[in-house]
């Protein structure tokens, strides 16, 4: 699978390098010819990884003989990636408050987390100390109001 | 005597109250990392990175060297008392480390290890003072075509340590020199691999993919293992000093871990594992009780031990010397120095004499913080490792988006780090190193800009890295480490 979506994404770069326009030809090694040679170099890796995932030699955490993952592996993962989603949306609708509790939340829960009441006063009382070190202390940009309103 | 009246002038910077503050700063922030299992040292610095702009240099870069001290003092905490290595480097300590501990050994175990540090650490130091002026007299010498063929020898040197595998690492490093052509070519202006994206055209962020990777990556994997919450924490048992059974085992191996570390880890090709194992055989092999060896010796911390904190002076030494980082943290490092429009390389002991002379006394400096710091305050960091893991990795993951939101105020830079961290999760699962993606990112693109400066120099003609005196050693040095191991091991 991932030998495959290897192979897709070299695919992805030899057109990507292959639209890059080379330029006036009075240099030697023009801007297309790094990465033309990267891709090509990247397709080959792929095609000998798709060769040795067929043969079974790339090893897989998923089938790890001593630490398999444990059960539920893809609910976690669920949570884990619902919050991806949501905390940039949160971020970008409501501000960072929003978008980092919900992120704070969700990673917390991936973890095994149980008790909603706790997850959620760690998420506020985390990103409210987050943003006073960041925006206040260290002075970068995480928007000055907690809340924003979308209208 | 130059380099001592520099070193002089550097200390004489580096005591200022405000700077010695940033250094303290530096070696708490990096101890607490260190210690803490899944975020290190690289990942640290790339957070901080956005700081580069409020921030003057030379406080920054005594902040950064401090963290990337304190998080080796800090990571052999871990090792010996969770047995989970921060990093690939305190694999050894974990192994007699841990052993010591679980025999009720944890104070002489945690003590060698940090006396050995300091030992190894300023040993390294004081090499990295009066080798790196006489390195920047030849660097001085080197033109494009030098540089290139050795960033080829640290991008050969990276695959061939780093990973089981030399085809995942392969990849991984391709991969990494492929992002970091994204962007605005820098000599004809033409956009390359941005998809029509304006937010790709300054490329990609370093701060970005590294977070990504390591942190967000990091934590995704651990989520899906779901092991995160086990881990047994060894209590801390018997004296925290060395009784003089301990000092007379353990200043042996603190010398010849520091003799195996520095040099290897000052080339170009040497990295922090490599000496940490030779000392590691070496102690076992010279051992008068190598029955103990896999049991718990203390020898096997304290040279092991030594080995990775000299390993990681000298890793600063063709950072700082050649502008060529060496690991993926010295990567991270560079990418400070580029953005305050600092070239490291042989014109920075001319052009930053003040900025590197004052790091460098900071380093002597750090190294006592650490040693007064780890020890006594070992209690504490103990604490840190009992952090229910649901709250540990939320903030990790809180800190990573502030850290890269703050900069930008970018979403999409938001969606590029949760989408990096997929990339670091997939590549964990299926066991493809991340370190050799970073370092491609970082080190392709000054591949590719000096390979370009040679060939114009030399009118498009290739064989110019060949017959260059310099470059063509360099070259053949490049050669023979890709082909003599494979060589020898295909001998056995």
């Amino acid at each position: 699978m991932a030998a495959l979506g290897l192979a897709a994404l070299a695919g992805l770069t030899l057109w990507g390098a292959w639209s890059i326009p080379q330029g006036p030809g009075f240099s030697a090694v023009g801007p297309r010819d790094f990465p033309l040679v990267l891709s090509g170099t990247l397709a080959l890796l792929a095609l000998a990884a798709v060769v040795q995932a067929l043969r079974g030699k790339i090893p897989d955490e998923a089938h790890n003989p001593e630490e398999p993952p444990l059960p539920g592996a893809r609910a976690r993962m669920g949570w884990m990636l619902a919050g991806m989603l949501f905390a940039p949306l949160g971020l970008h609708l409501f501000g960072f408050f929003a978008g980092g509790v919900i992120g704070f939340a969700t990673v917390a829960r991936s973890f095994g987390a149980k008790s909603w009441p706790a997850i959620t006063g760690w998420a506020i009382a985390a990103t409210l100390v987050v943003w006073l070190l960041f925006d206040k202390v260290l002075t970068l940009k995480l928007g000055n109001e907690l809340l924003r309103l979308p209208f | 005597m130059d380099a001592l009246s520099h070193l002089m002038h550097g200390f004489s910077n580096a005591l200022q109250p405000a700077v010695l503050m940033y250094g303290f700063l530096g070696c708490l922030v990096g101890t607490l990392v260190g210690v803490l299992p899944g975020i290190g040292p690289a990942l640290t610095i790339a957070l901080l990175l956005p700081l580069t702009f409020k921030a003057p240099a030379t406080a920054m870069f005594v902040l950064f060297a401090g963290i990337y001290y304190g998080a080796m003092y800090g990571g052999s905490t871990t090792s010996i008392l969770l047995n989970t290595p921060g990093e690939s480097a305190s694999v050894v300590t974990a192994l007699e480390g841990n052993r010591m501990a679980r025999r009720g050994m944890a104070g002489p175990a945690l003590a060698t290890a940090a006396i050995g540090s300091f030992i190894a650490g300023t040993i390294g130091t004081i090499a990295l003072t009066f080798f790196s002026p006489m390195i920047v007299e030849s660097a001085l010498l080197f033109g494009p075509a030098e540089y290139f063929s050795l960033m080829l020898l640290a991008l050969v040197a990276v695959t061939s340590v780093l990973g089981n595998s030399l085809l995942r690492g392969l990849v991984s490093l391709n991969l990494g020199l492929l992002f970091g052509m994204v962007g605005v070519d820098l000599q004809t202006g033409q956009h390359r691999f941005a998809f029509g994206q304006a937010e790709l055209l300054d490329g990609l962020e370093v701060t970005i993919v590294a977070v990504g990777l390591f942190a967000v990556g990091e934590a995704m994997f651990m989520a899906w293992k779901g092991h995160a919450a086990e881990g047994k924490v060894e209590k801390i048992s018997g004296s925290l000093w060395l009784d003089r059974e301990g000092w007379r085992r353990s200043w042996k191996p603190w010398l010849r871990g520091t003799f195996f570390g520095f040099p290897i880890g000052a080339m170009p090709a040497g990295g922090a594992e490599l000496p940490t194992l030779l000392s590691y055989y070496t102690e076992k092999k010279l051992s008068r009780h190598p029955e103990e060896f896999g049991n718990g010796a203390i020898e096997g911390v304290a040279g092991p031990e030594a080995a990775n904190n000299a390993a990681a002076a000298g890793v600063l030494m063709p950072l700082l010397t050649l502008g060529i980082p060496t690991s993926a943290t010295a990567a991270i490092l560079l990418s400070a120095f580029t953005s305050y429009g600092i070239a490291p390389g042989p014109l920075l002991f001319e052009q930053q004499a003040d900025l590197v002379w004052t790091l460098i006394a900071s380093l002597y400096v750090g190294n006592v913080i650490l040693l007064v710091l780890n020890l006594p305050l070992v209690g504490l960091w103990v604490q840190l490792l009992r952090i229910p893991a649901p709250w540990l990795y939320g903030g990790i993951i809180l800190i990573s988006t502030a850290g890269v939101y703050g900069a930008s105020s970018s979403i999409f830079d938001v969606g590029m780090l949760y989408a990096f961290g997929l990339l670091g999760f997939v590549m964990r699962r299926f066991d493809a190193p991340v370190a050799p993606m970073v370092m491609g990112l970082i080190l392709g693109p000054m591949a590719e800009q000096s390979m370009r400066q040679a060939l114009t120099i030399s009118a498009g003609d290739f064989t110019t890295f060949a017959t260059r005196p310099i470059s063509g050693t360099i070259l053949a040095i490049a050669a023979l480490m890709l082909i003599v191991p494979r060589v020898m091991r295909a001998r056995k």
